[in-house]
């Protein structure tokens, strides 16, 4: 089977790239796959600059949801990592900004994937860089695809 | 909706799953496997701090070994991380909810 729909990866960062900057404090972040960094710029990214929203995939799970084994549903987990210096409220508005754009897909494209699911979120904010940063789990469905 | 065998089944594996004990040794395997998603998560908290590990397992930071309080919080938010994000939440079919890990009812019902 050849997978010729969008990755998972590549749906959020699609759907992430709507962003409306109006929401946020006329402030775009950088919204980027974590494995185009080049390594351990983690560290040298400047957030006196920029905020950052990165992207990474952390499972990707198929099921065989009936047991003839002719369609396969897959459940793609992606961790989307939201980092900002500015303030806990703009840290808030851009929250609101990703939840947003995901419920705006929540339903598919009809293509690609068939549901967005915002799961959980973590707080990783460090009081003593005063940087704030969220990480959400989003799960891209997509649903009894035909194994030929 | 009805209650039906699996609300039963939930709430039994439930009330086993939040013995101390058991939720120790749940947030062990979680948060330590699959060890190469362990890695890649601990890489990316630690270069937030400039921390890097060798491969004998020792911590530095800019040649030295680093502050102990600033290891421990990168480590933290790796296991705040794993608690969510580890793929092994899928294969035991568990989530992580109200602090705790518990069974993910929706991933039972998917396989009836």
């Amino acid at each position: 089977m050849v997978a010729t729909w969008t990755e998972g990866l590549d749906v959020i960062i699609n759907t992430l790239g709507d962003w409306n900057r109006a929401n946020t404090s006329n402030i775009k972040p950088v919204i980027a796959d974590i494995a185009t960094t080049l390594p351990e710029r983690g560290k040298r990214i400047d957030l006196k600059k920029s905020d950052y929203v990165f992207v990474y995939e952390t499972a990707h799970n198929e099921e065989a949801p009936e047991l003839l084994y002719d369609f396969v549903t897959t459940r793609i987990n992606i961790t989307v990592d939201l980092r900002t210096t500015k303030s806990r409220a703009h840290q808030q508005a851009m929250e609101n900004e990703v939840r947003r754009l995901i419920h705006t897909k929540r339903k598919g494209d009809g293509v690609s994937f068939d549901r967005l699911v915002f799961k959980t979120r973590t707080d990783l904010s460090d009081r003593t860089k005063s940087l704030f940063r969220m990480t959400f789990q989003i799960e891209v469905v997509i649903f009894a695809e035909l194994v030929p | 909706m009805p209650r039906d065998e699996v609300d039963d089944l939930m709430e039994e594996l439930a009330k086993e799953m939040l013995v101390e004990k058991v939720q120790d040794e749940m947030r062990q395997v979680i948060t330590q496997s699959p060890p190469n998603v362990r890695k890649q998560i601990e890489e990316q908290e630690l270069a937030i701090e400039g921390i890097k590990k060798d491969e004998g397992g020792n911590y530095t930071q800019n040649g030295r070994p680093p502050n102990e309080s600033v290891l421990k919080a990168a480590l933290d938010r790796v296991d705040k991380r794993m608690l969510r994000e580890s793929p092994a939440l899928q294969e035991y079919k568990l989530k992580f909810s109200g602090g705790s890990l518990v069974p993910d009812e929706a991933a039972y019902r998917r396989d009836l």
